[in-house]
């Protein structure tokens, strides 16, 4: 067996990539808080600051409603993904190992965990 | 240059209407469908194409930001919430294409986000739209309507408009895409949704007639302007036949004309207000945009001191400005000196 294919049943290498699947997320998250804290009190780095780039007329009223509603459809969502992604690696790889899904895109990561039709329903693994 | 990014500002917003038109369009109509194999059928016509579709609300926001800041800065803020809502009701589609095929028992959610969100933006575009033509309130340059002074009964009646607008553009899409059953339904809702939008034009034209909207007296002012109204007129006579027709293809095509008819024909009516009697393309333009305009004294009150600055450097190109104004009144005979109409409801 080639390298490559060896790679792919190496216990400790397996365990590590399985709990490294919230680590894009950390860094994507940790990396913008750094960026937007990072900055205070500037929104521009030294050209203008934050207290002078809020709008006038906006009420904290308005800020507060739009801030509950981003935070709990974006915890809807992140709910739902992390749920999606753990139960598609407990299930673990099906059919052919090294073979890309007929319908898997680039622009669709989760299209890898398809199997099938797109019209087909009964691709839904454990869990259900 | 400012004619430049008007026209680039004008053809991401044409394009974003049509072309996410299309898929907002379709999930409205998805709400509406049942059965599993017509569900996935009407996903699977938009999925490859909605993320591209939706881009040019991207662009068309950006464009806004770097060229035309002072109406970026007004109307994002005057329209803070809805804005927000139309964001959420776009993001809650999005993932319903990648999360509806993950899970059986609870596809409903999706389902429902994906219906849901496409009715939250689309009612929230048309209206936006509403609101801006019946006009927003201002003091001093700055938005003073309050939390919901966007929310009038026009507005309202937009939003359906549009509902019923994209709907229809939806509908004719299938029509061309799909086969069987989801064909048929669409041949089936396109005369219906066509109705709907002639009602719904008809109730705005009485609707500006009634409240003597300031628009209206522009139009009569200038009866040349009824160019894009009698393409509306033509394209929805030939949409007409094509429905007699059981004509798979045309109905698309004509709708689309339909919309970019209906595009120009509100353009028109506001040209050259970017804010409806606020604010002109020009006095909207970022100063690094502008070059000449300054020098030609096309700007009434002046926004910014920094652009008048940036005029008087530039007085040595003051001859190449002339050309460029005669260039400006060649393509839009007489409409920079419209005069100011109606019922404005700056306070100065």
């Amino acid at each position: 067996m080639s390298f490559k294919h060896r790679l792919a049943y190496i216990r400790p290498l397996l365990w590590l990539t399985f709990l490294s699947f919230p680590l894009p997320f950390i860094a994507i998250i940790t990396g913008w808080f750094t960026a937007e804290v990072g900055r205070q009190p500037w929104v521009v780095f030294g050209v203008l600051r934050t207290a002078d780039a809020m709008t006038p007329f906006l009420t904290t009223r308005q800020a507060t409603i739009s801030l509950v509603i981003f935070c709990s459809v974006y915890a809807l969502i992140f709910l739902f993904g992390t749920f999606y992604i753990y139960r598609f690696i407990r299930t673990g790889p099906r059919g052919k190992l090294f073979e890309v899904p007929h319908l898997a895109v680039p622009n669709r990561p989760m299209s890898l965990a398809d199997e099938g039709p797109i019209y087909e329903t009964s691709h839904v693994g454990a869990g259900e | 240059m400012v004619m430049f990014w008007v026209s680039l500002l004008a053809i991401s917003i044409l394009l974003y209407v049509l072309l996410d038109g299309v898929d907002l369009g379709v999930g409205l109509l998805f709400g509406l469908a049942n059965g599993e194999e017509r569900r996935a059928g009407m996903l699977s016509a938009v999925a490859p194409i909605w993320d591209g579709n939706e881009t040019w609300l991207v662009i068309t926001a950006v464009i806004l930001w770097g060229a035309f800041p002072v109406v970026y800065a007004t109307l994002l803020s005057a329209f803070y919430l809805p804005l927000i809502v139309m964001l959420l009701g776009l993001i809650l589609r999005g993932v319903a294409f990648e999360f509806r095929y993950k899970t059986q028992r609870l596809r409903w959610i999706w389902d429902l986000s994906f219906a849901g969100g496409s009715l939250i933006a689309t009612f929230i575009q048309g209206m936006t739209v509403g609101a801006l033509v019946e006009g927003l309130q201002f003091t001093n340059g700055q938005y003073s309507g309050g939390e919901v002074g966007w929310l009038t009964p026009f507005a309202v009646l937009c939003g359906i408009g549009l509902c019923l607008g994209y709907a229809l553009l939806g509908a004719c899409w299938l029509a061309k895409k799909c086969e069987a059953e989801i064909r048929d339904v669409a041949h089936r809702q396109i005369p219906v949704l066509a109705m709907g939008v002639l009602a719904f034009l008809v109730a705005v034209f009485a609707y500006a007639l009634a409240e003597n909207l300031p628009i209206l007296e522009r139009w009569i002012d200038r009866p040349y302007l009824f160019v894009f109204p009698a393409i509306g007129a033509v394209a929805a006579a030939v949409l007409a036949l094509s429905i007699l027709r059981h004509d798979d293809h045309r109905p698309f095509y004509t709708v689309a004309l339909i919309f970019i008819s209906a595009f120009g024909t509100l353009a028109l009516s506001f040209w050259p207000y970017m804010i409806p009697f606020l604010i002109t393309v020009d006095q909207a333009a970022a100063p690094q945009i502008q070059p000449y305009v300054h020098v030609l004294g096309l700007r009434g009150d002046r926004l910014s001191t920094d652009a008048d600055l940036h005029a008087h450097q530039l007085q040595g190109l003051q001859g190449q400005g002339r050309n460029n104004r005669r260039a400006l009144n060649w393509h839009f005979p007489d409409l920079t000196q419209v005069p100011f109409f109606g019922r404005c409801r700056r306070a100065s």
